[in-house]
C-alpha cells in the first residue's frame, strides 16, 4: 500500500463501493413508480459521478447526490423504466457542472429542487432544455448577481456561446 | 496518552519533519516496521471518515461535495490537527502504537483542544510583547509585531483551516525557526519576537536608534533584524569592558575587539563570546526563556565573526553609534533666476561669440545663482572645455549642489534625454573622470550633507 495521505489517489477508489449499496438501498422507494435499478447500474451510476466528479475537480463522501437525485426525480412523469438510468446518468452529470458554474453558491437541494421543478415543468423532460437554457440561466444569474428568474440579454454572447458548446446534455 | 514507562522507540526523532509530522511519523514507523499495510490502511480509511464529517461541517449540510483544492486543505487542516496531539508523546513509538489502537477522531478532538491552548498561549505572549513594544521608527518592526500578528488572530480558523499561517511575518528574527505551519509557527515567532524585544528594552531608546542609524542609516525603511546589531554590541561591551547598557563601543574599544579576536584561535572565540554572554546575562534580569534564546544566538554571532576574520572585514562586524544630528549639513542658496529678457539676451551674446573666453567671462559676470547656472549649461552649447574650465571655477559644495541637480541626467538611461542633456552628460563626466578618488569621496559626502536648497 502506498503510503500516501494525498487525498486523490485513495479517495475515489474506497468510496466507490460503499456508494453502490448506498444506492441499491433506494429501490423499495423507487419501486412503487416501477423504477428499479440491478447492482451493475448502480456501478455504473457511481462511475458516471465518480467521472464527473473528476472532471469538474471535485470530491464527495458516501452516496451523496446520487441517493437525492434518485429521491427527488423517482416521481418525475418523464421518468420510465427504459429511460430512468440514461437520465440518472445525465442529471449526474449536469449537476455537479452547475454545482461549479453555480460557484457553490446555492445549496444542493436547491439546485435540485430548480433541476425537478424545471425538468418537469418548463422543458418537458428534456435535459437539452434543463441544461442548456434553464441551468445556464439560473448559474449565469447567480454569477452576475441578477434575479434567478430573469432570462434577459446575454452579458458576453460570445462566451456565452462557448460556454454553451461545452455544457454536457 | 499512556502513563505507563515506554520502552525508548525506535523512531528517531531527527527524522520527524516537524511541518508534516503525521506523514513523517507513518513513514518512519513502516520504515522500522512498527506499522503494516493494513495498519495504514486503517489510518486511511480513519482519515477519509473524519475528511468526510469535517467536510459536511464546512458546508454546514447545503453541499454534499467540494472541489478538490478544498478538500485537500481539509485533509493538510485535518493532519495538522492530528500532528498536535501526536507530538504531546515524548515516545514517537508509543504514538505510532496508540494511532493503530485508539480511532483518529480521537486523536483530531485532543489536536484541537492542543489548538486552543496554544492559541489562547499565544494571544497572551502578544498582548504582553504589545505592551513592551520598543519605541522603534522601523516600520516593518511594529508592522508585523503588532498589525500582522494581530490579523493573523481574526482570520486564523482552527476547524477547517489549522494549517494556515496567513500573514507573510516579514521582520525577520534572528535565530532561524523550525519549519512549522499554523498556530505552531505563529506561536513560536512570537515568542522568539518577545525575546529579542524584551532585549532590545533593557536599552534606552535612543541608545537603540543611534546605534541602529550606525549600523545602516536607513534602517527605518529596511526589513532587518533589530537585536541582532544590539546583540552583538552588547558582547563587544562586554568584552571590552564598557557598560552594555550605554549600547555604545568607543573607537578605541572596537579596535580593541578587532586585535582581540585577530590574536584568538577559532576555537578560542565561543570561549570568549559565552564569556562576555554571561557578563551581559549578569547585567540584566533576563527570564530562563530569554537566556535560552540569547544561548541560542550566541553561535550565530561566532559564525559571524569567523566569516567576518577570513573575508577580512572584522571592522564592520561591530557597529559603532552614528549621531545624524551631529553630521555637518550644508545649506545652499538655489537663488532666484534672472529675468527672462536678461536671460535671453545674455544667451544670445554667448551665441553670438566665437571667442570661449569671453564667453565664460560673460557667463562669470552676468551668472550669479545656482538656479541660473544650471540651466545656461543646458541651454548655451558650450563647448566640453569650456564646461570643464566652468566647472574649475566653482567651490566644492557649488559643485555637490550643482551634480545634485543633474543627478537624473547622469545616472538615468540616455533613452529620453535632450541632445543638450546628452552634451552635458559626457562634459559632467569628464570632469568627474578627472578628479582624483580623494575629491570624489569629499564630493559624494558635501553631496549628502546638503540639506537642501533654498
Amino acid at each position: 500500500m502506498a503510503l500516501n495521505f494525498e487525498l486523490i489517489p485513495f479517495a475515489s477508489g474506497l468510496i466507490q463501493k460503499q456508494a453502490a449499496d448506498e444506492l441499491l438501498k433506494w429501490n423499495p422507494y423507487t419501486a412503487r413508480y416501477g423504477l428499479q435499478l440491478t447492482s451493475d447500474q448502480a456501478a455504473e451510476l457511481v462511475e458516471t459521478r465518480n467521472h464527473a466528479l473528476t472532471q469538474n475537480g471535485r470530491i464527495e463522501f458516501g452516496g451523496g447526490v446520487l441517493e437525492k437525485i434518485v429521491e427527488k426525480f423517482c416521481n418525475s412523469p418523464y421518468l420510465h423504466t427504459r429511460n430512468y438510468p440514461q437520465t440518472l446518468h445525465q442529471l449526474t452529470e449536469i449537476f455537479y457542472y452547475y454545482k461549479n458554474e453555480t460557484m457553490d453558491l446555492i445549496s444542493d437541494d436547491e439546485l435540485l429542487d430548480f433541476m425537478k421543478a424545471s425538468y418537469d415543468g418548463v422543458c418537458h423532460g428534456s435535459l437539452s432544455l434543463l441544461s442548456g437554457r434553464e441551468l445556464y440561466y439560473l448559474a449565469r444569474n447567480l454569477r452576475f448577481g441578477l434575479p434567478l428568474d430573469y432570462q434577459g440579454g446575454q452579458a458576453d454572447p460570445e462566451a456565452d456561446e462557448e460556454e454553451y458548446d461545452e455544457q454536457p446534455t | 496518552m499512556s502513563n505507563q514507562l515506554e520502552k525508548p522507540g525506535l523512531i528517531d526523532t531527527g527524522k520527524l519533519n516537524s511541518e508534516f509530522y503525521f506523514t513523517s511519523l507513518i513513514e518512519q514507523a513502516a520504515l522500522h516496521g512498527m506499522i503494516d499495510a493494513a495498519g495504514i490502511q486503517k489510518l486511511q480509511y480513519d482519515a477519509l471518515a473524519l475528511l468526510s464529517k469535517i467536510t459536511e461541517e464546512f458546508n454546514a449540510g447545503a453541499s454534499s461535495s467540494v472541489p478538490l483544492e478544498q478538500a485537500q486543505s481539509l485533509m493538510t487542516s485535518l493532519l495538522f490537527t492530528v500532528s498536535l496531539a501526536l507530538k504531546a508523546y515524548s515516545n514517537p513509538g508509543g504514538a505510532v502504537r496508540e494511532l493503530l489502537e485508539k480511532p483518529l477522531e480521537e486523536f483530531y478532538r485532543k489536536g484541537l483542544i492542543c489548538i486552543k491552548k496554544l492559541l489562547a498561549t499565544t494571544k497572551t505572549v502578544h498582548a504582553k510583547l504589545c505592551r513592551e513594544l520598543i519605541p522603534t521608527e522601523n516600520t516593518c518592526y511594529h508592522e508585523t509585531l503588532l498589525d500582522g500578528i494581530k490579523g493573523f488572530f481574526k482570520i486564523y480558523n482552527s476547524n477547517f483551516g489549522a494549517h494556515e499561517i496567513h500573514i507573510t511575518a516579514d521582520y525577520p528574527l534572528l535565530v532561524p525557526l523550525p519549519p512549522l505551519a499554523g498556530i505552531e509557527f505563529i506561536k513560536t515567532y512570537t515568542d522568539a519576537a518577545y525575546y529579542e524585544n524584551k532585549f532590545l528594552s533593557f536599552f534606552a531608546a535612543d541608545s537603540l536608534h543611534y546605534l541602529l542609524c550606525g549600523y545602516t542609516n536607513h534602517y527605518k525603511d529596511l526589513v532587518i533584524n533589530l537585536y541582532e546589531p544590539a546583540f552583538r554590541t552588547a558582547l563587544g561591551c562586554a568584552l571590552c569592558g564598557v557598560d552594555i547598557r550605554s549600547l555604545s563601543i568607543p573607537p578605541r574599544g572596537k579596535a580593541y575587539l578587532e586585535k582581540l579576536f585577530l590574536q584568538t584561535s577559532e576555537s578560542e572565540i565561543a570561549d570568549l563570546l559565552s564569556g562576555a554572554l554571561q557578563t551581559v546575562l549578569q547585567t540584566f534580569d533576563c527570564t530562563d526563556g530569554l537566556n535560552q534564546y540569547m544561548k541560542d544566538s550566541l553561535p550565530l554571532t561566532d559564525s559571524g565573526i569567523k566569516a567576518s576574520l577570513k573575508a577580512g572585514t572584522l571592522r564592520h562586524f561591530f557597529s559603532l553609534p552614528f549621531y545624524p544630528e551631529e553630521e555637518l549639513q550644508l545649506l545652499i542658496p538655489y537663488g532666484r533666476q534672472m529675468e527672462n529678457r536678461a536671460y535671453r539676451q545674455l544667451l544670445n551674446e554667448i551665441h553670438d561669440s566665437e571667442d570661449s573666453d569671453h564667453r565664460l567671462k560673460l557667463v562669470l559676470k552676468c551668472i550669479h545663482s545656482l538656479a541660473d547656472l544650471e540651466t545656461i549649461l543646458l541651454d548655451a552649447d558650450f563647448m566640453e572645455n569650456e564646461v570643464l574650465e566652468l566647472l574649475g571655477q566653482l567651490s566644492l559644495p557649488q559643485i555637490a549642489a550643482l551634480l545634485h541637480r543633474y543627478r537624473s541626467i547622469l545616472e538615468d538611461d540616455c533613452y529620453g534625454l535632450l541632445e543638450s542633456e546628452l552634451r552635458l552628460r559626457v562634459y559632467l563626466k569628464a570632469f568627474l573622470k578627472k578628479l582624483s578618488n580623494t575629491q570624489l569621496r569629499t564630493l559624494e559626502k558635501t553631496e549628502k550633507q546638503l540639506k537642501k536648497f533654498y
